[in-house]
């Protein structure tokens, strides 16, 4: 099982960004593929009767857009402190990015130089919409964080199911299954 | 220290009743200081100012939140009971300063639920968005 991360880190920041923007935070790209079960993020303000979205994306050199990989729905996050999300299960391969829709009324903490990577900006609500173009802002960084796991390296689903849903094949613990139909787990 | 179901965090997600769990910290439980915070006050129609300019108020935010996903034949005490055990499980990560990753509760999610079931999930849903639910933990 290998650990993963994605996102510059859920932290106070000197400046902040608007209302109402999908980000794609591109610092820190998924380090393997697995799935996201843990998720930190900071705002400055919020309106608590909007609700957020986590996402993972990617990035199609081809058509120089980003889609969505998976994306959760998490409801209202309370500003001023570090909120944590467990408990789900977003889909994450090697290179996605983080990436967050948060509605008006919130601004997500920000930093606007310092940073290697950036953030794409994309004004309105984007996730699960197909591949679109979203404005770079280099060097910035906004407050998300999110962390997961590689369960297996090579199988993620069986039968459609994601394997972290499975607990026995054949009555026998999916944790104790180094094959399944002769392909290594 | 209490938990209860966040009803912004409720909806139905892959033939199941996804339901948010916000745990929340008393004055006198480790930690409480990092989350009863000042925020500023921001109108419902949004706000492009300095946000330095704006009024604050003390908010007691939750020190964590966690989903599980249930069928929506789920009662409030099996709700409560889980919710419960995942406030224990996170604040004892939490006194020792160790991430909140809790575990997910496997469950098995249905790719193409009935109308029967995805209307008894939607009212589900409904009834956890008008209810309060809340534990408190001595």
């Amino acid at each position: 099982m290998t650990a993963i991360d994605a996102g510059p880190g859920a932290i106070d920041r000197a400046s902040y960004m608007y209302e109402d923007y999908t980000l794609v935070d591109y610092n820190n790209a998924a380090n393997a593929s697995g799935y996201i079960n843990y998720a930190e993020l900071w705002f400055v303000t919020g309106v608590l009767t909007y609700t957020l979205y986590i996402a993972t994306l990617y990035w199609n050199p081809a058509t120089s857009k980003y889609g969505t990989r998976d994306y959760f729905n998490i409801g209202t996050v309370s500003p001023g402190s570090k909120q944590t999300f467990s408990g789900f299960l977003l889909d994450v391969t090697i290179g996605d990015y983080a990436g967050v829709y948060y509605p008006v009324g919130y601004t997500i903490e920000w930093s606007t130089s310092g940073y290697s990577g950036g953030v794409s900006y994309k004004y309105g609500q984007w996730l699960g919409t197909g591949e679109q173009t979203y404005t770079d802002a280099a060097t910035r960084a906004c407050s998300i964080y999110y962390t997961g796991y590689s369960f297996w390296a090579n199988i993620l689903k069986i039968n459609a199911m994601l394997c972290t849903s499975i607990l026995k094949i054949n009555d026998v613990p999916i944790v104790t299954i180094s094959q399944v139909n002769g392909v290594s787990t | 220290m209490y938990v209860k179901v966040e009803p912004s965090g409720c909806c139905v997600r892959k033939g199941l009743v996804q339901i948010r769990l916000s745990m929340y910290l008393d004055i006198n439980d480790y930690g409480y200081a990092k989350h009863h915070v000042q925020v500023p006050v921001i109108p419902e129609e949004g706000y492009k100012g300095d946000v330095s300019d704006l009024p604050k108020v003390w908010h007691n935010n939750p020190f964590h939140n966690h989903f599980i996903f249930a069928e929506p034949d789920i009662t409030d005490k099996e709700i409560l009971d889980i919710a419960e055990e995942y406030l224990k499980k996170a604040f004892s990560l939490w006194e020792k300063d160790q991430q909140l990753s809790l575990e997910c509760t496997p469950v098995i999610f249905d790719p193409s639920p009935s109308a029967a079931k995805l209307f008894a999930c939607d009212e589900k849903v409904q009834y956890l968005r008008t209810t309060e639910l809340i534990r408190l933990l001595a």
